[in-house]
This record gives structure tokens, C-alpha cells and sequence, in this order.
């Protein structure tokens, strides 16, 4: 499970030719489209702006997915321990920590609205997506993907805080935001030049 | 005579040959293996279906094709009976009822493929528990609302309208008798005068119901997807509507043509029936060719630059669907409408044509629901790689498994019920 897709892809013609790669978190919307198709309010919207999914009331009919421009959901088309790259259906015998699908922090109930959030694969047929990491936020850690980028490419914070982190990188520099123009008022900002899918993109 | 005719009417009910148990059990047999590979789904998970992630497969595939499928079909029954009622079209009211029984039993294939497609089919109860919270937003809410009131609607007019000849049946036949009874508490013979009134205008809400229903939020369920190229537009509805419509009318005559032949019912069922239905078909189809045509020039026009929406009607023309469209396009929507077209130019009509090429077209538009509902979940807004999507074992069991139990809902009908008004002539 790779809630993160990084897209690669090479821009241009020889000689000038450039390679990017994109990160594809959850944006998050304010107007998230997965939020408004959900037929059981399974899909919410946090009152702190993080979207998540109720893995209680999800009946897996997978519109989200489909209402997403972004790609950014993905379904347990298979039963939990059939799901990851380790065969965990022996645990004990693997001797490893308990697997991700048992992971206790999601049995937990987040947030204002006090609701489990879908998020290390605890049910087949339910449709889960990036949480930002709800559950390292709330213990006051940033999320597993800015605190691992090698590079610090990750930045998390409050956009509504003009003295935070990320506010300064988005006066500072350029920002563009994906596919802004389908009115979903995504919350990744990406700091640069926007991507140009040319007839010569191709992802790699 | 009077006595004669009624018999051949009821023969389904009063006759029972080897036929039929064969087909009975054949189609059991078809719901048995279909039970099996629902199972195997409920147990394994969505995992042993062709379909898969944005990026590597379509999250949608037959089951909510078949699901659309059916609820067109749904339109044929009542919108018919809604016309000889209203338009006062009598020379189809021999077939009323025929079609009519297709309306509800439709809408349920249409329900039972969302709980197919369902990840978690034990928690369907919370489309109700949530639905207040849930009807200002999701298209799937309107649809379970509008779809509940279609079949409401459509068994309550059945029922109202079919009071009169089961009071007959209940005098002649013990065999149900306890179930007439039931159907028949409070009956009397001078209510026929008072549901003819009901009726009439209950017909009159079932054009609304039909635009509604699939002009409107069965459209809006693709159409309203603003991440969906080749779906995202105002032109859903008009399409589907036409779709719709064409593939309910292919369904009653095929269905009334092979009833026609299986109780000898020549009598009842003039050819004309066929050939005004035939006719109203084939305008029906040139309407949906010209749709497809301006769809497809409205999106080309714009290349050759690679947008969105022309790599979806690249995948279909040229690309992977292609062997799939072009086959569907010349055999199952350009021929069989020619077909029909011709007999009414030539004005010789024959039975088997337009029977054959109505089902050619009903063929045609269970295809095309897929060719509508899978291209565009292969593609995306981003540059993600093309999905695949090859449908499993599982899936075709259970879209041939909802095609038997409606079929054996028909059967159990037709042995129960009378299928043709029998007061009528």
C-alpha cells in the first residue's frame, strides 16, 4: 500500500530535457468531491480541514474513487493479511511486530468529531486514502512522509498561521496547486514551476 | 368462444409441461453457480474481480454497467402501459401487463448489482441510517430515492391494475387461492371503475419518474464527475434517456415475441404490436447513433492535442476497447436499426427480424453501458499509467446470475398470475 504515488516523468527534448518527480499526497480539499458523492458520510471533512474515512460506515461502494480527480483513494480489494508485501498470515511465526492491519492507534477515535479513521488496512471492502497521518499529528509528531523525505522536500503546518513554516514557503516562493482549476481548493501546495503535460510527459 | 379464449390467456398458469421444468431448473442451476461465486467474492474480497485502483484497473466495471443496464430496461413496462393509458394507444394493450412485470423486477436486478459492487454489502443499512445527512449531496442517494418511489410506484400500478382479473382467477382456480385472497382483501367488484381512475393518473407521474430517473440521476451519477473525462458534462442525460428508452422497448418485444410463440398467443398479440414498436425502436436508435456521433466529433474536434477526454475516445476508436466498439456499433446498433427501418420503408414487416434485431440491440446496449462506465476509469486528469480491466469468472457469474433470477421472477409470475388482462376483450 502506497497512499503516496510519486509520479516521475521527463519534460521536453533532447538536450533540454528535465526530469520531475511529483509527489501525490490526499490534498484534502475544502470542496473535496469524495466528501460530497459519499452516499453514507463515511467521507468527512475534519473540522481542522484534514478529510478522512469512517471505516465503521464505509459500505465500499468505491464513489469516492471515482469522484477524485486526483486518484488518491484506494479500495482492500483483499482481506487484510492478503494485503501487504509480508505474508502476515502466520504472525506469530514471523516473529515481527504485530502487522500494520492491527496497528492500535487505529482502533482509536480522533478528532472533534470522535470517529475511527480508515487508515492501516483493518477491513477488506472499505476504501482508504492518505490521513496525513492522523495519528502521529494528534500525538503532536508531523507526518511519517515529511519526517522521513531524505531530502526535506515534505513540509506540514498551518497555512492559517501566518509565523508557521509553511506559510513562509508559500509568500516566499511560487506556488501552484494540482489541477486548481477543477474548483476543489486542494491544500497541497507545491513550491516551483507548474508541471507541463506535454505530448512529450511520460512517466517513467 | 368467451370461455376459449380466456383458457389460452391463463394457459401459463393452468398448463405445465416439461418445458418449463426444464428451464426452471436450468436456471437454478445458474443461480446455484452464481451463489457459489459470491461467495467466493464475499470470502476473498473484491480482489477476484477484473477491477482494481485509479492508475491500474476501473474502481467500476460490470456490476455497475449491468446496474444501469437494468434500470433502462425498467423505462420499457410502465412507460408503455403509461402510453396506452394516456395517449390512448389501445392497440398495445394486449402487452400492457407483459411489460409491466418487467418494472419492478428490473429495478430489483438494478439493486441487487450495487450490492455486488459493494465492498460491504452487511453495512448497506447505513444508506438509510445516514440518508438525511446524505440526500443534499450524493448522486447515489438520489438515486436509491428516486429508484424506491419508480418501484413503489410501478408494483403499487401493477397490483391496482391487476385486482380485477385476479378476483377472476380466484373464482376458477384453487391452486393459489390463499395468495389471491391476500391480494384481494377488500376488493370489490365496483373498485375496477375507481383504480382505472388511480391509474390514469399514476400513468401520468410515470414520464416524470422516467426523466427523473434516467434523464437525470442515473446520468448525474457519471455525469456530475468532475475528475471523469469522457463522463463530465450536461449531455448525460439526453444519452442515457435515449438509452434508456431504446433498450426497454427492444426488451418487450423480444419478451413478448417469445411468449407469443411459447403460448400460441398469435391471436392476442397482432403483428402490428411488433411493428409499431419496431418502428418507434429504430427512431429511437438513429436518435442514440446521431448522441454517439456528437459526442465523439465534440471531443475529436479538439486533437490532436491529448486531453483528457480524447484519450477516452481514443481508448474506444482506436485503442484497446476498439475490438469491443466497432463489432457492437456495426452489428448491434447500425444493422439491426437498418433492420427495422427497411421493414417500415418496405412496409413488409416479419416477426423474426424484428424480434432478432431487437435483441441484437438489447445486446448492444448492455455493451455500450460497459464501453460508457469503464473507459473513463482508465484514464485520468493525471498522468497515471492506463488501466486494464479483464472481467473474472466471478463477475460474469454473477451479471449471468442476475439475468436467471430475473427470468425466474418472470416464470414464478407467469404461473401465478395472470399475464394478460383477461377482463380486457
Amino acid at each position: 500500500m502506497f497512499w503516496m504515488h510519486v509520479f516521475r516523468f521527463e519534460e521536453g527534448k533532447y538536450p533540454n530535457v528535465n526530469m520531475v518527480f511529483a509527489p501525490r499526497p490526499c490534498m484534502h480539499c475544502d470542496n473535496a468531491p469524495c466528501v460530497k458523492v459519499c452516499p453514507v458520510g463515511a467521507r468527512y471533512k475534519r473540522e481542522d480541514g484534514l478529510t478522512l474515512t469512517d471505516y465503521d460506515r464505509c459500505i465500499g461502494c468505491r464513489y469516492c474513487e471515482v469522484a477524485c480527480p486526483y486518484g488518491v483513494n484506494y479500495f482492500n480489494w483483499k482481506r487484510p493479511a492478503d494485503n501487504y508485501y509480508i505474508d502476515w498470515k502466520n504472525e506469530s511465526s514471523l516473529g515481527l511486530p504485530i502487522p500494520p492491519y492491527r496497528n492500535p492507534d487505529f482502533d482509536k477515535k480522533y478528532g472533534k468529531e470522535q470517529r475511527r479513521v480508515a487508515g492501516s488496512g483493518q477491513h477488506v471492502g472499505v476504501v482508504e486514502k492518505c490521513t496525513w497521518c492522523v495519528h502521529r499529528i494528534e500525538k503532536g509528531l508531523e507526518p511519517a512522509c515529511v519526517a522521513n523525505c531524505p531530502v526535506s522536500a515534505l513540509h506540514f503546518g498551518d497555512l492559517a498561521d501566518p509565523s508557521s513554516e509553511v506559510s513562509g514557503l508559500v509568500t516566499k516562493n511560487g506556488w501552484f496547486r494540482l489541477l486548481e482549476e477543477r474548483g476543489t481548493e486542494p491544500r497541497v501546495y507545491y513550491i516551483g514551476r507548474p508541471w507541463q503535460f506535454t505530448e512529450d510527459s511520460r512517466e517513467v | 368462444m368467451a370461455v376459449k379464449v380466456e383458457e389460452r390467456v391463463l394457459a401459463p398458469m393452468t398448463h405445465t409441461g416439461w418445458k418449463f421444468y426444464l428451464l426452471v431448473a436450468a436456471l437454478l442451476a445458474l443461480l446455484a453457480w452464481a451463489s457459489y461465486a459470491w461467495y467466493t467474492q464475499l470470502t476473498q474480497g473484491l480482489a477476484v474481480t477484473g477491477m482494481r485502483d485509479i492508475g491500474v484497473g476501473p474502481p467500476w466495471g460490470l456490476y455497475i454497467s449491468n446496474f444501469i443496464f437494468f434500470i433502462g430496461l425498467a423505462h420499457g413496462g410502465i412507460a408503455i402501459s403509461a402510453a396506452v393509458r394516456i395517449a390512448g394507444l389501445k392497440k398495445y394493450r394486449p402487452i400492457t401487463r407483459i411489460a409491466e412485470v418487467l418494472t419492478p423486477i428490473c429495478l430489483l436486478m438494478a439493486g441487487l448489482s450495487i450490492v455486488f459492487d459493494l465492498g460491504r454489502p452487511d453495512r448497506i443499512i447505513n444508506v438509510f441510517l445516514y440518508y438525511s445527512e446524505r440526500i443534499g449531496q450524493s448522486p447515489l442517494s438520489w438515486d436509491l430515492t428516486v429508484i424506491l418511489i419508480y418501484f413503489m410506484l410501478s408494483t403499487i400500478y401493477l397490483f391496482l391494475t391487476m385486482r380485477g382479473d385476479i378476483a377472476f382467477c380466484a373464482e376458477r382456480y384453487s391452486r393459489w387461492k390463499w395468495l389471491y385472497k391476500l391480494l384481494l382483501i377488500g376488493y370489490t367488484p365496483e373498485e375496477d371503475e375507481k383504480v382505472e381512475k388511480v391509474a390514469w393518473w399514476m400513468a401520468l407521474c410515470i414520464p416524470a419518474l422516467l426523466v427523473l430517473l434516467s434523464g437525470g440521476v442515473i446520468a448525474w451519477l457519471l455525469g456530475l464527475m468532475i475528475a471523469r473525462p469522457g463522463w463530465y458534462g450536461a449531455f448525460m442525460g439526453p444519452y442515457f434517456i435515449t438509452a434508456a428508452i431504446a433498450s426497454a422497448v427492444a426488451a418487450v418485444i423480444v419478451v413478448a415475441a417469445v411468449l407469443r410463440r411459447l403460448f400460441n398467443w398469435e391471436q392476442f398479440i397482432g403483428p402490428e404490436i411488433f411493428k409499431g414498436l419496431g418502428g418507434f425502436l429504430a427512431t429511437t436508435m438513429f436518435v442514440y447513433l446521431y448522441f454517439m456521433f456528437a459526442e465523439q466529433i465534440t471531443v475529436r474536434y479538439s486533437g490532436p492535442t491529448p486531453t483528457p477526454d480524447l484519450s477516452v475516445s481514443q481508448a474506444l476508436l482506436t485503442g484497446e476497447f476498439a475490438w469491443i466498439f466497432w463489432p457492437m456499433l456495426i452489428f448491434l446498433f447500425l444493422a439491426p436499426s437498418l433492420a427495422l427501418f427497411a421493414q417500415i420503408a418496405v412496409k413488409r414487416s416479419s416477426l423474426i427480424v424484428t424480434a432478432l434485431a431487437s435483441f441484437a440491440i438489447l445486446l448492444g446496449l448492455w455493451v455500450k453501458r460497459v464501453l460508457i462506465v469503464v473507459p473513463p476509469l482508465t484514464r485520468s486528469l493525471l498522468p497515471y499509467p492506463v488501466g486494464t480491466y479483464t472481467p473474472t469468472w466471478v463477475e460474469w457469474s454473477l451479471i449471468g446470475g442476475s439475468f436467471a433470477l430475473a427470468a425466474l421472477f418472470y416464470v414464478a409470475f407467469s404461473k401465478i398470475l395472470p399475464l394478460m388482462e383477461v377482463k380486457g376483450d
